[in-house]
This record gives C-alpha cells, sequence and structure tokens, in this order.
C-alpha cells in the first residue's frame, strides 16, 4: 500500500514499490542474461569441404542435395540454417558428420567469442 | 560447371516467373478495364495457394522460409497501415480518403513489404539494393526514352539522370555502408523535396499520390539502405563465395 511517508517525501520510493521495482529488475537482468546474452550462432564448413572436393561447384553440390544454388549460397554465407534433413544429406554428400559441418558458435552481445 | 550455368540455374521458378508475368500484363490491361484486376490477383496470389496445398512443388526448403518470413513482413506492415487508417477515420473526421484509396494503398503496402522481405532474405541486403537501384536505372531510362522520342537532345540529357542509380548499384556492392548512407539521404532527401510526409498526414492524404510515392520510391531506397548498414563483412564472404 501506498503511503505518504519520510521516504516518498524526499523522492524516495516507499518500500513496498522499491522491493517490486528491484524483483523486476533482477528477472529483467536474468532474462537478459538468458536470452539475449549469449547468442548462438551456427557456424558451418560447407565451403571448405566444398572446395576440398574436387573444387565442387555450388549448383553441382545443389544437384546433389536436391535444393537450388541459392540455397547453398545462402547456408555457406550463415544466412540461412538448413533443416535436420538438409543438414544430413550434405554430410553424407561430404563423407563426414553432421557436426563436422555443422558446430554451435556461442557470441556475446557485441559479436566476440 | 561454369558460372553462366550458375547464374542460369539462379533464376526464380517456372511458376513465379508465369506469376510474375501474368502480373505484370495484368496491371497493363487495368488500364483498359479494372475487369483484369482480378488477374493480377490471380498472379498474386495462386501460385502461393497451389503451394500451400502441395499442388506445387517448386520450391527448396530455403525458398519457403524466405516466403514465409517475407508473408509475416507484409502481415505486419498491412496491419500498422490498417490500424494507422482505422485510428485516423475515428479520430479525425474531417479525413479525405475514399474506401478504394485505402483498401489499394493497404494491397500495395502488404505486396510491397512481402517482396522487398523476400528480395532481402533471398539475395541478402547487397545484391538486394544492388538490383534494386539497377531496377530503378532501367525503369528512369525506359521512361525517358520513351517520352522523348522527338528529341534526341533531351532524351539524352535526362537519360544521363540514371547514371547516379548505376553508380550507386556498383557502390553498394563494394562500400555496403556509405552506400547505405547515401541511399538513406537520397531518400529522404527526395521526400523532402515531394513534401511526401506533409501530404500523407495531412487530412486529404491520398492527394497526388504521396503515399504511393513513399511506398513504392523512398521506401525501397530507405529500405535498402538501412539492410546495407546492417551488413556485417558480407562483401568479403560473397567475394570469396563467388571466387569458389
Amino acid at each position: 500500500m501506498l503511503g505518504h511517508g519520510q521516504g516518498e517525501r524526499q523522492g524516495r520510493l516507499p518500500q513496498a514499490v522499491s522491493g517490486c521495482k528491484i524483483d523486476l529488475t533482477l528477472s529483467k537482468v536474468v532474462f537478459t542474461l538468458q536470452s539475449m546474452g549469449a547468442k548462438q550462432n551456427v557456424a558451418n564448413t560447407v565451403r571448405r569441404h566444398r572446395l576440398l572436393a574436387d573444387e565442387m561447384t555450388q549448383q553441382e553440390l545443389a544437384d546433389l542435395v536436391g535444393v537450388t544454388r541459392q540455397t547453398i549460397h545462402a547456408i555457406e554465407k550463415g544466412r540461412y540454417n538448413p533443416s535436420v534433413g538438409l543438414a544430413l544429406s550434405l554430410a553424407r554428400v561430404f563423407d563426414v558428420g553432421v557436426e563436422e559441418l555443422f558446430q554451435l558458435d556461442e557470441e556475446d552481445d557485441h559479436g566476440k567469442r | 560447371m561454369g558460372n553462366a550455368r550458375e547464374e542460369n540455374r539462379n533464376r526464380p521458378t517456372l511458376a513465379t516467373l508465369i506469376g510474375g508475368a501474368v502480373f505484370i500484363v495484368g496491371i497493363g490491361l487495368t488500364a483498359v478495364s479494372w475487369w483484369f484486376l482480378p488477374l493480377v490477383a490471380a498472379a498474386a496470389v495462386v501460385p502461393g495457394l497451389l503451394r500451400e496445398f502441395g499442388l506445387l512443388r517448386d520450391q527448396d526448403e530455403f525458398q519457403r522460409q524466405v516466403a514465409r518470413r517475407a508473408g509475416y513482413h507484409a502481415y505486419l506492415a498491412g496491419l500498422i497501415v490498417m490500424f494507422a487508417f482505422s485510428t485516423a477515420f475515428r479520430v479525425e473526421t474531417q479525413l479525405e480518403a475514399g474506401f478504394g484509396e485505402v483498401v489499394e494503398f493497404v494491397l500495395i503496402v502488404s505486396w510491397f513489404t512481402w517482396f522487398l522481405s523476400w528480395l532481402l532474405s533471398y539475395w541478402g541486403p547487397q545484391r538486394m539494393a544492388q538490383r534494386l537501384l539497377m531496377a530503378f536505372g532501367f525503369v528512369w531510362l525506359l521512361f525517358n526514352i520513351l517520352g522523348n522520342l522527338d528529341s534526341l537532345v533531351a532524351m539524352v540529357m535526362q537519360s544521363l539522370l540514371a547514371a547516379p542509380f548505376f553508380l550507386l548499384a556498383w557502390v553498394a556492392r563494394r562500400w555496403p555502408r556509405p552506400a547505405g548512407i547515401i541511399l538513406i539521404l537520397t531518400g529522404l532527401f527526395f521526400a523532402n523535396m515531394f513534401d511526401t510526409f506533409e501530404r500523407v498526414f495531412s487530412s486529404d492524404p491520398f492527394d497526388n499520390g504521396a503515399p504511393f510515392v513513399l511506398v513504392l520510391f523512398i521506401g525501397p531506397l530507405v529500405a535498402s539502405g538501412v539492410a546495407l548498414l546492417l551488413v556485417r563483412q558480407e562483401g568479403k564472404i560473397e567475394e570469396q563465395s563467388e571466387a569458389a
């Protein structure tokens, strides 16, 4: 309940309100740390594997896995994370494990690992 | 295996090409009769409906994701415009905007947002900005050539005004951030020159077609500029990727 005590007259919040504010601030900090502090990107080595495989072109790889060249281009640039099915197909083409092609790349808010 | 073959395979799907062609022809035919408008609507929605019902399987997962993302952006843009007009009609009783104009504007905003978002997600900011500027340049050239068939000098002189668009397209590929700033400033310059914002927020917003200028001309310039400012080292990656 909001009172009209000394603290309020001096520009401070009553205890109940300031307690609420602290809770909200803590919740915000926890939420921020959990959801925004560590951004998970997926890095991939598709391009490296493609070049190691007799400098296979994007179109050849696209034909092998049944997608368009633009999709391979988007994956290589990190603009698109493929579905599990497509990731497995790509891994099969290069005869490697999926983890070798795609890795979790954790970055903080400033883009640093 | 060459690049020429890759470029040929990079074109849109046949259904998209047919839909796009019918869309453009339909827009042209509306000058003859508004009964051709359903043709435009069919071109815009039939390919998507066929895909949703599983009758047309011409897109891969990336293309489907891009289309759905663009659809969500179009939905948000359409909502914003509809809420803005709804509020304006309720609050401002002197608002002079016809029902038809508002509906057409919502359609154009939704469709154009979908189109820009689709291009941005599919090509990335640099290629989108580059091709958009090229398109602006070519449209400018086309209108100037057709409008000055009687005077060769006027045709050549006015066509030179397309050069900045082609120059910016080149700059956008190599130096995305400076190009982004130039695009935003260009958009704001034209908005100021045409008094666009003043007209859009007046009691007669559709006078002189200001909202359409905002969406079809200034919007793409500013959107491309903002997208280019958000590019992270894309130039280097793209060059490496293409060199492969």
